[in-house]
């Protein structure tokens, strides 16, 4: 994000803020989508963690570091998002339609929607931060403000329970079929 | 399946899904900005950064800060020939009676918007910090306080009343050797893991003077409860940064600053496992802000004080 830009915003400048919604939105989407798996819920969580942006700019020491404060308050609106809709069952998927991704069979998808709906919030959130982000383990720890090893131990019980979910089907059930 | 394989399938489940948010998300906000204010930044309060300690030191420090219902004095010395008022000679205050919580016991607890303006009357929680396993539910009696979340979470949040007092809640795995000198690092060993070793650590350490020691229980737990205030040798602190305890950010400073006139309470507890701290101001000076403005109200701040004690009594844990 531009620094001026930031620096106008935090100054109050409400044209300034259309312009810096207008250019993160679409990713802060992506991201709260892929956390909570649901539409509705990444649409409120987004717009909370864009008004919370603009209430708390004036917060931000750093206009240079705006990118990652945002997603920051973003994963955040994504955990208080997900725990009032903790309920509701899921409007949508990751997955809808069909995938020719060479890595993703449909069966694996599946298995894996399954597995990803068992997975905590914060768990979700690391692997979506590694996955869909490509960020390193010392970016996640400085985002989401965590010991280091805290993230591994998240990806780490989030990667677990991801493979047992893949590779569930994998194994000989006394039925013979499938598990 | 071979890890890299893993890898790559994660990748692609991971980047399946929409790329682009409905117009009506950005829309939405950008019309709730222009009619919501932005937070007025107090001067003296550190503004939200990205921590400058690496992980070693964080993880040597370990605490998790969490809830700050309203800071008094942090950061702040007013020093003398800069305008600042003198400190002596408060006026006695009348404080009404202590509110007591007029919620239903079984009122479900509303999770703390960090964003949120004032906050009305009622029930809220929180998680103590992302590292920890201690949840925290407590009332508002009174309109007027507000969250403060100096860098965006829920690990480390204020509730102000709109001066600067509060409460903070967090907790302690370690603290510095030298609190005036943060920059000397951290015990080491660290201190022991109980109530104990970190109330002999206030009372061994020549900076502190400790009194009105008591077992006080809050939110059901015992815990030890202690007036701290700062020695007359340790007024010399060059950095006015006098931390105490270390942050789980690993700022020093953050939370309840004692100097030699302004003296906290702490109660220090174990809940479940996790050594908890909690911190309030003794007394009714005026906060930061105000000094600045020069408008200072005692009476009411005494009322604050009374709201802090009933917010305290109104904390549960682990509920």
């Amino acid at each position: 994000m531009e620094r001026q830009l930031v620096i106008r915003a935090q100054n109050g400048d409400p044209d300034a803020f259309d312009q810096i919604v207008v250019r993160i939105t679409d990713g802060l989407y992506s991201v709260a989508y892929r956390i909570l798996r649901n539409a509705p819920g990444a649409e409120d969580a987004t717009q909370q963690a864009l008004v919370t942006i603009w209430r708390q700019l004036p917060r931000l020491r750093d206009p240079d570091r705006f990118d990652a404060w945002a997603r920051r308050l973003l994963v955040h609106a994504s955990y208080a998002e997900y725990r009032r809709r903790r309920h509701d069952a899921p409007a949508g998927s990751l997955t809808d339609g069909a995938t020719d991704d060479p890595y993703l069979s449909v069966h694996d998808r599946d298995q894996l929607e399954r597995g990803f709906a068992r997975l905590s919030v914060e768990q979700r959130a690391v692997l979506v931060l590694q996955h869909y982000l490509d960020l390193s383990h010392d970016e996640m720890a400085e985002l989401l403000e965590i010991p280091v090893g805290t993230v591994r131990s998240r990806l780490h019980g989030a990667r677990g329970a991801m493979r047992a979910a893949l590779e569930a089907d994998a194994r000989p059930s006394t039925s013979g079929w499938p598990a | 399946m071979n890890d890299r394989d893993f890898d790559q399938v994660l990748d692609a489940f991971l980047d399946l899904g929409p790329e682009t948010a409905p117009e009506r998300v950005g829309a939405a906000a950008r019309h709730e900005a222009r009619e919501t204010r932005q937070t007025v930044l107090p001067t003296w309060w550190p503004s939200w950064r990205f921590p400058i300690m690496n992980s070693t030191v964080r993880y040597g420090i370990g605490a998790v800060a969490v809830i700050v219902i309203a800071l008094v004095s942090i950061n702040y010395v007013a020093p003398d020939g800069l305008g600042g008022p003198a400190q002596t000679s408060q006026p006695t205050v009348e404080a009404s009676p202590t509110p007591a919580s007029t919620l239903d016991p079984n009122e479900a607890c509303v999770p703390l918007d960090p964003g949120a303006e004032f906050l009305p009357v009622g029930r809220y929680c929180m998680d103590v910090g992302d590292a920890s396993p201690v949840k925290i539910t407590f009332d508002i009696p009174n309109t007027g306080w507000w969250p403060w979340v100096p860098n965006g979470s829920n690990d480390f949040a204020a509730l102000l009343n709109g001066n600067s007092w509060g409460l903070s809640i967090f907790e302690i795995e370690n603290v510095y050797t030298d609190p005036c000198h943060p920059e000397a690092g951290l015990l080491d060993p660290p201190i022991g893991s109980t109530v104990d070793d970190l109330v002999a650590k206030f009372r061994e350490h020549a900076a502190f003077e400790v009194s009105n020691e008591d077992e006080v229980i809050i939110g059901g737990y015992t815990g030890q409860q202690l007036e701290l205030s700062v020695t007359d040798d340790a007024a010399g602190c060059d950095d006015a940064s006098w931390g105490v305890p270390p942050s789980g950010r690993g700022e020093p400073g953050w939370q309840m600053v004692p100097t030699t006139d302004r003296p906290v309470r702490i109660w220090v507890g174990d809940v479940d496992g996790t050594r908890l701290v909690i911190a309030r101001p003794l007394s009714a000076l005026p906060g930061p802000a105000e000094w600045d403005s020069g408008v200072r109200d005692l009476n009411w701040h005494a009322q604050d004080l009374v709201e802090l004690d009933a917010i305290v009594e109104s904390l549960r844990f682990n509920d």
